[in-house]
């Protein structure tokens, strides 16, 4: 192979940029992963954890899927539990705590056995497009190298700029330097480029924190994110909660002027979901604590992370703060909090397949597209791999619906309705969360990865199993059940007694009744992974029944393809707001023109009409 | 879009007949047809809002009469309007609209002036219904409650109880994205506001029943024995001839309806056969509709004769609400209006009819109403039905799994948010507007 000629060059070797680039070199096309420093591939530049509420979800479809980030996350664990288990199966939700040097390392080994794909330290500068496509990439030093696919996952990096109090430098995060030409590249394509930030805590010397003033956190270590991981047992390192206080409240209020994000000096715009403690602080006035966990930046790491204390403040005001907080009196730091401004897209300027409408075969992935957080990185990078692979064997893409995963909701939300601050993956965004659960992922998708040819056979024949023994509990739940037995498990579960003989699936529908209640009963032999998720579908059959009829109704608008070449303008029923938004987003079907936000049902009824219309005859004038 | 165009007054012959046009080119349309009078008139563009006089070219004939534009903004569809007012002849209406065609309107469908007024934003759903059931209304009763529906006081309570379930769904969604920062301080509040949603739906789907006689009048059913003089009742209650009265048992075979209003009640009699075993095949068919009539009524008049030795017992009529009548009392010598709890009437010479009218249109004014609305529409009543279903297992899941509590509330706030169109699919829109005349 030439050394300037590859199918795909992926730039950025983040988490986007990783996934992606492993999905094309696994599928058999050579690739390029180009980004501008080995030491932080895959660098977990936040928080030392993987997954959380939504997040979890997002780890199990790209497992499922053939992606990497569950795999690796479950090898660099240091502590794993589950989210909302009170709350319900479909909100359950896993959060690792990982080692992130060895994250960092599980996934170079990854890169490094990955056939086909070539790492290579450079600044991508611009992209080439011949055509109306993009062919290649040239470097920041003058180098072309070419492709018939690219796909742009910058992070963070473009345009950098770190900003600690008075104090700002141009730099990526971490003191890692900045891209600097790429953006003109990107606006002279017509992308439309903006500026988000976000920021991080400081790290403290272990050493100097006092973990007696603060509660213990430990995990359950029971679940693993991969559904091919097994169960082991790794070495676990706890993690310590603290809180704020009116102290450390008053010392951020004396100095808001001092902080860049009330002073000025940020533009960006923040995210609302992890906000800096200033934030916090201005915008709940009347809350007299806050929450700070402290976690380890590794097994035995030096270092400890203090989630919820990101900030922009100046040094001297983050050592006074942080020394107000019980344990961290006197604490030492070994990075100071910081916030970062950075250039990214309007994703609104993207298919459902995260290439860009402006530049055929131009794939865009990640924090690049105005979202927040590594899962909802890998996510994206996953699926641009996916589809840009798909394009070079000239199949169909893949675009997951709303219905079929949190990554279709992910990806469905940022093209459609864009977004005016880092988008972070929330169970609220997902109106079918109650069959999005992160116990079928592999039903819902390993089948489809699999026809896209990234899935391994042995994960396939593995999930094809699973699905059988489901099958199999499920067609056992008319069974009748010994009377004396089930009133025992429902008077030890707190459950009512039951007027009349049960059957195996009346039993397992009671709400407190657990899959290792029902399984004694069963005639043959199961695992707890398929029974647990049997007795899941179990319990939510009638809800998934309710929910059936609302995918039914989306589904319906979604069939309804809306024109490419359709002028909304004379259209002139739509309400302003609503032409212009069509006229820029350009929805591909009415499913997707109904999501747009400022599209009301108003709207969607005379597009109805339209589009009756324009089918039956064409003798309108508008 | 292309204007649209309907005669929006009654077919037949009347003093005046209103030709309507609504659509971007409306005034295009009626420069093509109308002529302003004047030696040199100003274009109806330039005169919004004015009645003009003038000419209407319907091409082969014409008429004088008045036109007035009303412009988007100011118009009831939200679309450049023009109105016609001219004389109401049938052959004059359907020429105008004729010309209307010819100079580019298309013919309006169903309730699409209103269906564009609804699209516009101008109106709710529930509004829109509002405004048919002014068209439809029947008696004073029925046009009030419309008149409510229509000014939008039913949409505004129902806005409200959806921005309060969107609120809780709000606050649930963010229990579970964030399971560290919330928990016990954000769930006792979100029951309560839940149970009072709840209330508030319970409230307005109690009102159904007075609704349905505001709308569609009381039922009152006449039943009883033979030759009690139940038809000799229905006459004097309507004020006129409609039952055939003789002294044959058994004269009445069907069920025979007729309607009159009583202090703005319109109240709908039926009177049935005689109810008594018959060999007759004719007359126990008649019977067995009397008692199914008897059983869907909102009232039984029972009338028995009360100089009838023999006494009587009252057969079951289900759950309808029953007034005992006894007849004939121009017969016996004890005539108070009301006695041992019977009406005391003399279909003969009308006394006690009047205050019979009254009971029966007074069960109107004794029905439930939620803060002066009341709930009309079966629409209205099955999607609230749907949301006390949806808020009931809402309030019990909310003990389980949150997950599900929000499938239930989600359920809750579709089915409001179709009284108003604000969720409303296309099926529900097009079924609402089917119920309209063309014209409106």
């Amino acid at each position: 192979m030439k050394n300037n000629k590859f199918e795909v060059i992926v730039v950025g070797g983040g988490h986007a940029g990783v996934e992606a680039a492993l999905a094309c070199a696994r599928k058999g096309h050579s690739t390029l992963m180009l980004c501008l420093d080995f030491g932080t591939v895959s660098m977990m530049a936040c928080n030392p954890a993987i997954g959380g509420t939504a997040k979890g979800h997002l780890v199990r479809e790209i497992d499922a899927l053939g992606g990497e980030m569950a795999l690796a996350a479950d090898k660099a664990l240091v502590q794993i539990k589950m989210l909302n288990s009170a709350k319900g199966p479909a909100v359950f939700s896993l959060r690792g705590q990982e080692d992130k040097a060895l994250y960092q390392r599980v996934i170079m080994d990854a890169l490094r056995a990955a056939e086909g794909l070539t790492l290579r330290e450079g600044e991508g500068a611009e992209v080439l497009v011949s055509g109306g496509a993009a062919c290649g990439v040239k470097l920041a030093d003058g180098e072309e190298i070419f492709a018939d696919a690219v796909i742009l996952a910058t992070g963070v990096y473009l345009n950098g700029k770190v900003i600690i109090g008075e104090y700002t430098k141009s730099s990526g995060p971490s003191g890692h330097a900045p891209a600097t030409k790429l953006t003109e590249s990107l606006i002279a394509l017509g992308l439309p480029v903006r500026r988000f930030k976000t920021g991080t805590p400081a790290r403290i010397y272990r050493d100097s924190i006092d973990f007696s003033a603060m509660e213990i956190q430990l995990g359950e270590n029971t679940d693993r994110f991969s559904f091919m991981s097994e169960a082991g047992t790794f070495e676990e390192e706890p993690c310590w909660l603290t809180y704020t206080n009116a102290r450390t409240h008053e010392i951020i209020m004396d100095n808001i002027r001092r902080s860049p994000l009330y002073n000025g000096s940020i533009s960006g715009i923040g995210p609302r979901y992890c906000p800096s403690i200033e934030d916090k602080i201005m915008r709940f006035r009347d809350k007299e604590r806050h929450q700070i966990f402290v976690e380890p930046e590794g097994l035995h790491s030096t270092e400890m992370y203090i989630q919820g204390m990101s900030s922009s403040l100046p040094h001297d005001v983050q050592e006074a703060m942080y020394r107000t907080v019980p344990g961290l009196e006197n604490c030492r730091f070994a990075k100071y909090a910081y916030a970062i401004e950075y250039d990214c897209v309007d994703p609104t300027a993207l298919l459902p397949t995260l290439e860009s409408k402006a530049v055929k075969n131009l794939y865009l992935a990640g924090q690049l597209n105005g979202s927040s957080g590594y899962e909802e990185a890998a996510a994206q990078g996953l699926m641009a791999g996916l589809n840009a692979s798909l394009r070079l064997e000239g199949k169909e893409p893949l675009v997951l619906a709303r219905d079929e995963a949190y990554i279709g909701v992910l990806i469905d939300d940022l093209v459609t309705k864009g977004t005016n601050e880092p988008y972070r993956m929330m169970t609220a965004r997902a109106e079918h969360r109650i069959k999005l659960r992160q116990d079928n992922a592999d039903m819902r998708l390993t089948a489809k990865g699999y026809a896209a040819g990234l899935v391994t056979e042995e994960r396939m024949r593995r999930t094809e199993k699973k699905g059988k023994m489901i099958e199999k509990v499920l067609a056992f739940s008319s069974a009748p059940l010994p009377r004396a037995e089930t009133e025992e498990i429902l008077a030890a579960r707190g459950e009512a007694p039951s007027a009349k003989p049960m059957t195996f699936g009346e039993l397992a529908k009671r709400p407190a009744v657990r899959a290792e209640d029902v399984k004694k009963f069963l005639a043959f032999d199961c695992t707890d992974e398929a029974l647990s998720a049997a007795v899941v579908e179990l319990k939510y059959e009638g809800y998934l029944k309710k929910q059936e009829q609302a995918v039914k109704e989306q589904r319906r608008l979604e069939s309804r393809a809306l024109p490419p070449d359709i002028d909304y303008d004379s259209i002139t029923a739509l309400r302003l707001e609503a032409r212009q938004k069509l006229n820029r987003i350009r929805p591909l079907n009415l499913g997707q023109a109904s999501r747009i936000s400022g599209v009301s049902p108003a709207d969607i009824a005379v597009l109805i009409v339209w589009l009756s219309r324009a089918r039956s005859g064409g003798n309108e004038n508008g | 879009m292309r204007a649209i165009a309907a005669v929006s007054t009654p077919v037949g012959a009347g003093g005046i007949g209103i030709l309507r046009v609504s659509g971007e080119d409306a005034l295009a349309v009626a420069d093509a047809i109308f002529i302003c009078a004047g030696s040199s008139p100003r274009p109806l563009a330039a005169t919004p809002m004015y009645m003009r006089f003038g000419t209407f070219d319907a091409g082969d004939f014409r008429d004088r009469g008045y036109a007035v534009f009303f412009p988007a903004a100011k118009a009831y569809t939200g679309e450049d309007t023009v109105e016609f007012y001219l004389h109401g002849g049938v052959r004059i209406m359907r020429g105008a609209l004729d010309a209307a065609l010819r100079a580019g309107a298309r013919l309006a469908e169903r309730g699409e002036f209103t269906r564009l007024a609804y699209l516009s934003g101008r109106l709710s759903l529930a509004d829109a219904e509002g405004v048919a059931d002014m068209i439809n209304a029947e008696s004073a009763a029925a046009l009030r409650a419309a008149y409510r529906l229509m000014d939008g006081s039913l949409s505004r309570d129902i806005t409200a109880l959806s921005d309060a379930l969107g609120d809780v769904i709000a606050g649930l969604e963010a229990v579970l994205d964030y399971p560290e920062e919330t928990e016990d301080e954000v769930l006792p509040p979100l029951k309560g506001q839940i149970e009072h949603v709840l209330a508030r739906v319970d409230a307005l789907l109690a009102t159904a029943d007075t609704g349905r006689m505001a709308k569609h009048g009381i039922t009152a059913v006449l039943a009883g024995k033979p030759n009690a003089g139940k038809s000799s009742l229905m006459n004097a209650l309507l004020g006129e001839d409609r039952a055939i009265v003789t002294d044959i048992a058994g004269t009445t075979r069907d069920t025979l309806e007729g309607s009159f209003e009583c202090d703005g009640v319109r109240i709908n009699l039926v009177d049935t056969a005689g109810i008594r075993e018959s060999g007759d095949e004719i007359e126990s068919e008649g019977v067995r509709r009397a008692l199914r009539a008897a059983k869907n009524a909102d009232v039984v008049l029972y009338v028995v004769d009360t100089t009838d030795k023999a006494g009587y017992t009252c057969p079951d009529f289900g759950g309808a609400r029953l007034f005992t009548v006894r007849n004939k009392c121009d017969l016996t010598t004890f005539a108070c209006p009301r006695m041992y709890g019977c009406f005391a009437v003399s279909a003969k010479d009308g006394r006690g009819v009047d205050g019979l009218r009254r009971a029966i249109a007074a069960l109107y004014t004794e029905g439930k109403t939620a803060g002066g609305e009341v709930i009309t529409s079966e629409r209205h009543k099955d999607a609230l039905y749907r949301a006390k279903r949806a808020l009931e297992s809402a309030v019990m899941s909310l003990d389980g799994t949150v997950d599900l509590t929000l499938v239930d509330l989600r359920e809750a706030y579709d089915a409001l948010g179709e009284i108003t169109g604000r969720t409303a699919t296309e099926d529900v829109v097009d079924a609402v507007f089917s119920k309209f005349c063309v014209g409106k």
